[in-house]
């Protein structure tokens, strides 16, 4: 993403206009705007002509948009940001106040104007701005009638294909139904996967399966592939690495990625720092859970006590549509960090971040034990389910 | 120019943006209204009387210790009592609790509106007076009267569908409302339309019972070869194809796998010579009708385990009795002890071990004594089995399969009890639920097309006969029975509680959205309602990684796998007396017994386990492992 102009006080009010690339980017500007915030951009309208002789004509112009936005979705599927909101700015073409829809996507420059821009905020926009874009990972975790086809970008699993068949079992007698199930399956999810999975960015697929399965769609992909003409070099074929998981269900990435044989193959990346620490948190939970706490009570209480080793926190909860939600957990950062924690935050767009987001987003491990707190109830807060979101 | 127009699509768009809007906030609590408006209705209509009974699952041994349940260590003490506890076995009242609060908090109090946990584990030191029981309903009166055989008035009384269609809840064609509030309104419609009158129809008393016998053990026990070779010998698989599999196999010198190829029948299985799924097979003993359901052992394929067993009245568990190789399968990471507690989870009671290949030890006895008794340890202490019979054998060279052993064998030295078929032949067949609601759960969708399926269900309650008009749950497809085939092959008009059938069914459906895991129920009160969020009561089993609020793992109950994720820990209980130790704990570690809300991404055929027994044990697993087992309470979506 690249910045054109940016003019912002820190903590205070200002703006910065931005030049998206790319889907990532996409998902850095939807952690970035919250309701209340100006967005401006140009967009195209029809216009319709009508002459004096009652025949009408239609045009396309460039609007000018700016809106306070209202409502936020995000679709990763088409790497695209829906807003909605009031005109703050009247032209000729749109009045004041009226309601409009504006669509923010790569390629397109936008100006965004906060009153507020806090510690989390800049953050954000400086990841956004790191020019140096890592390693692209494709994954397809699978078992028999059920395939995830996926890419890896620093901060999102973007599911780029679902495949859910149903694969007749072996019957006796009838082993020929089992088997040109399997093969409809295959074919489907070796479409799927040359269709999302570009050579020229992805750097390593991981192919996941319990059983041979995994095994049996590789050579069913190279053969499928052949046979599309689009034969693999040797080069792509040495991009392969084969990877248990206990199932095809999305979740089952998570075990993918734990794997220390893929976390070799894959660079350090930032999501790679992010299963490590979740997993880290889980082996206290088991061995010493006096020094594991989530939830924001625990760990505020934590915090305060100056105990946290490292924090663990979902994207999601700045996200909160409820301002005064989103200052608390910022505060919670800020002083953790100036208390000597390892801040993490964590992507709700991955597995590692989705699992985090939902034992309530916030998670601690402390440098020493604490058993008093277990005593204490958790809030009622944390009991509150994670908020719905609106990624489509 | 003219501006008005001009944005007049634009304006479209954010009014779809405002009604967008009011469907989010309606359409949850909307479904969540007409969902517990059903419970509640049909809670106190009386159909659900009885309260979940912990031991009943998650019995508590009365004179023993609890506290280190399901741990697979040896020197633990059995808690994990099994259901239906033999006749006679006597309780010391003494231990029990008053018996005060049973029947008084048990009637007339929905588990929707009163506070469900403190509800249910009243009931958990509640002293196993009429354990047994299966769910019973008060018998209609009309039932009685109603003959199945008279065709006329069958066909008029019993046709939910219609009847429904006639009160209006059928979309007009063309109209396409919402589809989930479209769902619901047919789901009540289900549940209102007149229920599918009982029938007096009761399988002849002459035929045998039927038997579904799971065969499990770790990888390479011999349990295909042992039940491929019996199969021979029993003459239910021809000379020729066993002569042809023979010959094959050595081709392929893998002529030791020749018997294991009449159950391991893929390709890929006879390549890899593993089981990878179920092999389903029927034979007949002298007192028995079997349907013989072989499991994989291997432990990548224990999903697929988990759904023959599910399925299973009595298993077989094959070890391999060869020095080292049975150390290997029992110790930690071997199958012998995962498929163990799961048969006990899955409410598997009967076991029947085979203590197999000891053509491999020369017979020798002091072996065979010295795996039994460390099974043995295992399986009673730990696993809490009760009925337990062991059995040497080899499957590979036949002895003491289906005749005791001869006088050349060197077995017969030492062993003349009952051989393996003898013991088969001795099953119980448990107690069906022949008059119960139908609940058939699909295992097997063998050709679909959009106007028919053809799949392979296990009817658990109720029976299905020839144009029964049945709902497909969760998605409440309607389907109308065209054929019934009973799983020995006979075609048949009519299949009962216990059966393993294959139907034919007509109706439209969407291609690839029925899944091995759905059920078909019938009309009516008694109707399964689907939902995504229980209240389920679950022991944890010997896992590094604690259960916490937002665990993402995988749901198995029946034939069903779902993804499903722990929404709240609502309590630790003990297992000693079921008291509540911690509300809301932050996560329940190896060895704990809890109360949880578990919630699944979209809906599920399940329900709580006094309802329906199969349809309310719950196993759960993570990353490959088995994190928990237990039964459903409560729906509370
Ligand atoms: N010597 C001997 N070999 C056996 C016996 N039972 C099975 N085997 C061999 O063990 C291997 C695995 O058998 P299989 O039936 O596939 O085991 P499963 O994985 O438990 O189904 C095959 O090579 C069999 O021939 C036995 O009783 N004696
Ligand atoms: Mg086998």
């Amino acid at each position: 993403m690249k910045q054109i102009r940016r003019s912002i006080e820190r903590g205070g009010p200002g703006f910065v206009t931005l030049l998206p690339d790319e889907a990532e980017d996409m998902w850095h500007i939807y952690n970035l705007i919250r309701v209340g915030d100006i967005v401006q951009s140009q967009t195209i309208r029809k216009v319709i002509n009508e002459s004096t002789t009652g025949s009408t004509s239609s045009q396309r112009v460039h609007v000018r948009l700016t809106i306070e936005v209202e409502k936020i979705d995000f679709d990763p599927s088409e790497s695209t940001l829906h807003l909605k909101g009031k005109n703050r700015e009247e032209n000729d073409l749109v009045k004041l106040g009226a309601y409009h829809t504006l669509d923010l996507e790569p390629s397109r420059k936008f100006t965004l104007k906060k009153i507020e821009w806090d510690t989390i905020d800049l953050e954000r926009l400086d990841t956004a701005l790191d020019p140096t874009t890592q390693a692209d990972v494709a994954a397809v975790v699978l078992h028999e009638g059920l395939a995830h086809v996926c890419l890896l970008t620093p901060s999102m699993t973007l599911v780029r294909a679902k495949i859910d068949m149903q694969v007749p079992r072996k019957r006796k007698g009838f082993t020929s139904q089992h088997e040109k199930g399997i093969i409809r399956f295959l074919d489907a999810t070796a479409a799927a996967f040359l269709k999302h999975v570009d050579f020229k960015i992805v750097k390593c697929c991981l192919i996941a399966s319990r059983g041979f399965l995994n095994q049996q769609f590789m050579d069913h992909l190279v053969a499928y592939a052949d046979n599309q003409g689009k034969k693999f070099t040797s080069e792509q074929k040495g991009k392969f690495l084969l990877a248990h998981s206990s199932s095809g269900f999305k979740h089952s990435l998570k075990e993918v990625l734990e794997d220390p044989n893929v976390a070799a193959r894959l660079t350090d990346t930032k999501a790679q720092g992010e299963v490590k620490a979740l997993k880290q948190f889980f082996e206290y939970m088991s061995i010493e859970p006096d020094r594991a706490y989530y939830g924001y009570k625990h760990v505020a209480h934590a915090n305060a006590e100056q105990a946290i080793e490292t924090l663990l926190i979902a994207d999601s909860l700045f996200r909160s549509q409820d301002i005064a939600t989103r200052k608390r957990y910022v505060k919670l950062v800020e002083s953790a960090r100036q208390n000597g924690a390892n801040v993490l935050i964590f992507s709700s767009m991955h597995v590692s971040g989705e699992q985090l987001a939902l034992l309530t987003g916030c998670a601690a491990i402390l440098r020493f034990a604490m058993p008093e707190l277990d005593e204490e109830q958790m809030s009622d807060d944390d009991e509150k389910r994670p908020e719905e979101e609106s990624i489509s | 120019m003219n501006y008005e127009d001009e944005f007049s699509q634009d304006e479209d768009d954010d009014q779809d943006f405002l009604l967008d809007d009011e469907n989010y906030a309606m359409s949850p609590s909307a479904s969540q209204f007409m969902y517990r408006r059903q419970r509640l209705s049909s809670t106190n209509s009386g159909v659900v009387q009885n309260v979940p009974k912990l031991m009943d699952f998650i019995p508590d041994d009365i004179d023993k210790k609890h506290d280190e349940m399901f741990q697979f260590e040896d020197d633990v003490k059995l808690s994990y009592q099994d259901i239906p506890p033999p006749p006679g076995l006597s309780l010391k009242p003494g231990n029990l609790p008053p018996s005060g609060f049973g029947p008084s908090t048990s009637q007339g109090k929905p588990p929707a509106t009163v506070k469900p946990i403190g509800f249910s584990i009243t009931r958990i030191g509640e002293p196993m007076t009429q354990p047994m029981e299966e769910v019973e309903k008060p018998k209609p009166f009309a039932v009685e009267k109603l003959k199945a055989s008279e065709p006329g008035k069958r066909s008029s009384s019993k046709s939910p569908s219609r009847q429904a269609k006639a009160d209006g809840w059928e979309p007009p064609k063309g109209l396409t409302p919402n589809a989930s509030s479209h769902r619901l309104s047919q789901l009540a419609a289900i549940s209102s339309a007149p229920a599918t009158p009982k029938r007096q129809r009761r399988r002849d008393a002459a035929t045998k019972e039927l038997v579904n016998l799971v065969v499990v053990g770790h990888v390479d026990a011999g349990k295909s070869t042992l039940m491929g070779h019996i199969l021979c010998k029993l003459n239910f698989v021809d000379q020729k194809t066993i002569h042809k599999y023979k010959q094959e196999s050595s081709r392929q010198g893998k002529a030791s796998f020749a018997f294991a190829w009449v159950l391991d029948e893929t390709d890929e299985e006879r390549n890899r010579g593993i089981t990878m799924d179920i092999a389903r097979t029927f034979f007949e003993t002298k007192h028995r009708r079997i349907v013989l359901l072989d499991a994989p052992g291997h432990r990548d394929f224990i999903p697929n385990m988990i759904t023959g067993a599910s399925q299973a009245d009595a298993a077989l568990l094959v070890v391999n009795a060869n020095i080292g190789e049975f150390e290997s399968g029992f110790d930690k990471g071997g199958q012998t002890r995962e498929h163990a507690m799961l048969l006990r989870s899955l409410g598997v009671s009967q076991l029947i071990v085979a203590v197999n290949q000891l053509d491999k030890v020369e017979w020798s006895q002091d072996r065979y004594k010295d795996v039994e008794s460390q099974i043995k340890v295992f399986l009673e202490r730990t696993a809490g089995f009760t009925n337990i019979k062991f059995v040497p054998c080899s499957g590979l060279s036949g002895e003491n399969l289906i005749e005791r052993p001869n006088e050349s064998c060197d077995l017969r030295k030492w062993y003349n009890g009952p051989c393996l078929i003898e013991l088969i032949d001795e099953l119980q067949a448990p107690k069906r639920v022949v008059d119960g609601p139908l609940r058939a759960i699909i295992n097997d969708i063998f050709k679909s097309t959009s106007t028919s399926l053809s799949v392979s269900v296990k009817v658990e309650s109720g029976e299905i006969q020839v144009n029964d008009k049945l709902y497909i749950m969760p998605n409440a497809d309607q389907a109308l029975v065209k054929a019934v085939t009973n799983d020995d092959g006979g075609a048949s008009d009519c299949v009962y509680a216990g059966d393993q059938a294959l139907l034919t069914l007509f109706g439209a459906f969407e291609p690839d959205t029925i899944h091995p895991g759905h059920v078909l129920t019938s009309g009516g009160k008694d109707a399964l309602m689907p939902g995504r969020r229980f209240m389920a009561r679950i022991v944890v089993f010997d896992i590094p990684i604690p259960i916490m609020k937002g665990t993402k793992a995988e749901l198995f109950c029946h034939s069903l796998c779902e993804p499903v994720t722990f929404v709240k820990l609502v309590s630790e209980i003990s297992k000693n007396n079921g008291k509540v130790l911690k509300e809301r704990p932050r996560c329940l570690a190896r060895n704990k017994s809890g109360m949880v809300v578990i919630e699944t991404e979209r809906d599920v055929a399940i329900e709580p386990y006094t309802v329906c027994k199969p349809l309310g044990r719950i196993t759960i697993r993570l990353n490959g492992q088995t994190i928990a087992a237990g039964i459903i309470e409560s729906r509370t979506d």
